[in-house]
């Protein structure tokens, strides 16, 4: 009986760890894309570069479907972007900035604390990607998206947030991107 | 023409994509289960949380709302002000009692906050005020809570990683419900961060019922009045044995002032090797004195006044609760403790809620078989004792075994032990479609649970506990309790 049970959990298992893993739309070739990853927040001017564990998930995002991402340094970009507000401006900069490239690519995150919900920290992430080809940002491919973040404890404040945000953010960016590449 | 605040807020919540174009967000907190009870319990594994939260406690729905009236913007310091409110309740279709019933369901949370008025970096709010350090994640529990019943305005001051909150209000209408009284609080919390690795907080709230001659709900007391005769409910019987045919001539209530208080305190520290997090919190409190009760004479109903027999009401709880990875993106542990002790000055005779020690702990691990697959394991161990003599029933027919194993129906003692041990162990899989964490969620889970307890049928039941020979159900004694779980969970 015992025997019989365990077995039933491991075919489980099994049957589990088999199941299909989806797989993005693929790039007919490899192509560059230029990335600028920006955070903004709602208490102040600054503007900062995305924690690194966010910027690993994205640049997997791209590799996954056979595109090869190149991270801007938050250097490049964070006095421009602080006067630099709205995402069809951050665009053309990063447009005339990363000329070379096949495509480049804006993510605007901003975090915003909700409340303590219940015992957990929840936090809203409003997310905006914008793709485009450099010479026509005028034809970019732009999707939004709000999604909550709980996050444990008190002192986990926007960085935390933003590097526990990349299994959402990267399955929005995974939309946009095979929209973009199914339509080559 | 009156404009009920909610319905704008739910308007515009109900408007498809127009949630962020007008600044409006939705959140909450739900649980749902199913957990069929072949010894006749009533869906959970045990009494309450002391034994961990895992499958003690029934369904459960919080839905909270925040609307931006003045949406608060990076580029200036214009002013921003924004709604919330937030409506909680113990009340599901078709897994609870009241069926779903919103007559369960409350208005638990209201309020307005806005910023960038008179003082930089200050959070101002109108309405309710609760706040609190963090949470007991395992057992679900606030022990470093403040203002959870009052109303008023605070200040929250925030500049990089030090936080101060100032608070005034009235708890009147949360603590003593339909006999309102104005009771002012005064409170405020203090809290530091240190390099993401230790955070220190302090509060504490102090709260004050003026003496109010005249009203019937304000703090009184009635003179002469016994303990014991308090206890048992027999003031006016035991006033009119000592004072025959002068019924008319009961003591009118003396009036009182009354104040209680409430001191917090939180240190946590952590993220560094497989410590994730430590939590401890703290709370020593002066519980707020009761007003009153009725007794029967007859056809005559007495008010007796009791606020100097409940007002010596002291707790201390103490609980923290550490996270730990032991090894990555495989296996975490979350181990809690809590412990409390409360006394009652003024009772030295009859056991109570007032009058007990109690202390528990809970080890949870999460094995991440693939990503969304997990494995969970708890265990907990706990001792309930009463300061006052015996409170539980460790045998059907306890009443033969009570003190000097006599039995005492007039005895003030309930049950044959002054001690209740509890032991649980829970584990069963648990699908976390966003992946690893403790309490990452939604989880789905399908659990077992067992609980040993020396109490007899320690669990929520509708068995007949009744002795009479004329008891035509019978009596159980059980001391293991098994249930299976089907359940949900999920922040959004």
């Amino acid at each position: 009986m015992r025997a019989s049970l365990l077995l039933c959990v491991l075919l489980g298992l099994t049957v589990c760890s088999c199941l299909p893993k989806a797989t993005g739309v693929q790039a007919p070739s490899p192509l560059d894309v230029a990335v600028v990853a920006v955070a903004s927040y709602p208490d102040r001017p600054e503007v900062d570069g995305i924690p690194t564990a966010l910027a690993d998930a994205l640049t997997e995002t791209l590799d996954a479907r056979n595109l090869q991402g190149e991270l801007v340094p938050a250097a490049d970009f964070t006095e421009v972007f602080t006067a630099k507000r709205h995402s069809q401006h951050r665009l053309s900069w990063l447009a005339e900035e990363r000329s070379s490239a096949d495509l480049v690519l804006l993510v605007e995150v901003e975090p915003r604390y909700f409340s303590l919900l219940s015992g957990r920290y929840r936090w809203t992430v409003h997310a905006t990607m914008t793709l485009a080809r450099p010479g026509a940002t005028d034809e970019a491919l732009s999707a939004e998206a709000s999604f909550p973040m709980f996050m444990d404890f008190h002192h986990e404040r926007e960085d935390k947030v933003l590097a526990a945000s990349g299994p959402v953010l990267d399955r929005h960016l995974g939309h946009l991107l095979d929209e973009y590449l199914g339509g080559f | 023409m009156r404009r009920p605040i909610l319905l704008p807020l739910l308007a515009a919540l109900a408007l498809p994509g127009a949630a962020h174009a007008i600044g409006a967000d939705v959140a909450g907190y739900f649980r749902v289960s199913t957990r069929p009870d072949f010894q006749g319990g009533d869906g959970t594994l045990g009494y309450w949380n002391l034994y961990g939260r895992l499958l003690n406690e029934g369904p459960y729905g919080a839905l909270e709302l925040r609307l931006d009236l003045l949406e608060p913007t990076g580029t200036s310091t214009d002013v921003w002000t924004s709604v919330h409110t937030k409506f909680e309740g113990g009340s599901v279709g078709n897994a609870t009692p009241s069926d779903g019933s919103l007559a369960d369901i409350r208005m638990s949370e209201l309020y307005v906050q806005a910023g960038n008025i008179v003082l930089p970096n200050v959070t101002w709010q109108v309405g309710t005020l609760d706040t609190y350090f963090g949470t007991l994640g395992l057992y679900d529990m606030w022990p470093a809570r403040i203002f959870f019943e009052t109303v008023g305005l605070s200040g929250r001051w925030r500049y990089n990683d030090v936080e101060l909150l100032l608070g005034l209000g009235d708890s009147g209408f949360n603590l003593k419900r339909g006999e309102y009284n104005t009771i002012l609080t005064a409170g405020g919390t203090f809290r530091v961060s240190i390099a993401g690795h230790l955070e220190f907080g302090l509060g504490g709230q102090y709260r004050y019922e003026p003496r109010a001659a005249g009203n019937v709900n304000a703090p009184y007391q009635t003179p002469g009045v016994d303990y014991e005769d308090f206890v048992r409910g027999e003031v006016v019987e035991s006033w009119v044995e000592d004072n025959p045919d002068r019924e008319d001539y009961f003591p009118d209530p003396e009036a009182r002032s009354a104040a209680s208080y409430k001191v917090i305190g939180y240190l946590g520290f952590g993220d560094f090797g497989p410590l994730k997090w430590n939590s401890l919190y703290a709370n020593v409190q002066r519980v707020h004195p009761e007003t009153s009760y009725t007794e029967w004479l007859g056809s005559d109903e007495y008010t007796i006044y009791v606020n100097d027999l409940t007002d010596e009401r002291y707790q201390v709880n103490l609980g923290n609760e550490l996270q730990m990875t032991i090894v990555p993106r495989r296996l975490d542990m979350a181990w809690g403790l809590v412990w409390g002790n409360y006394w009652d000055v003024d009772n030295d005779i009859a056991p109570g809620e007032h009058d007990r020690m109690f202390i528990s702990t809970v080890l949870r691990i999460q094995v991440y078989m693939t990503r969304t697959l997990h494995f969970l394991a708890e265990g907990s161990a706990a001792r309930e004792h009463s300061k006052q003599g015996n409170a539980y029933r460790e045998h059907w027919d306890s009443i033969f075994a009570n003190t000097d194993g006599m039995p005492d129906s007039e005895g003030l003692e309930y049950g044959d032990t002054d001690t209740r041990h509890t032991y649980q162990g829970k584990f069963g899989f648990v699908l976390n479609p966003l992946g690893p964490g403790i309490f990452v969620r939604p989880s789905l889970r399908i659990l077992y649970g067992f609980q040993y307890s020396n109490q007899n049928n320690a669990f929520g039941n509708n068995f007949v506990e009744s002795i009479d020979q004329f008891n035509e159900f019978g009596n159980v004694e059980r001391h293991w309790h098994h249930v299976l779980a089907l359940e949900t969970e999920v922040w959004f």
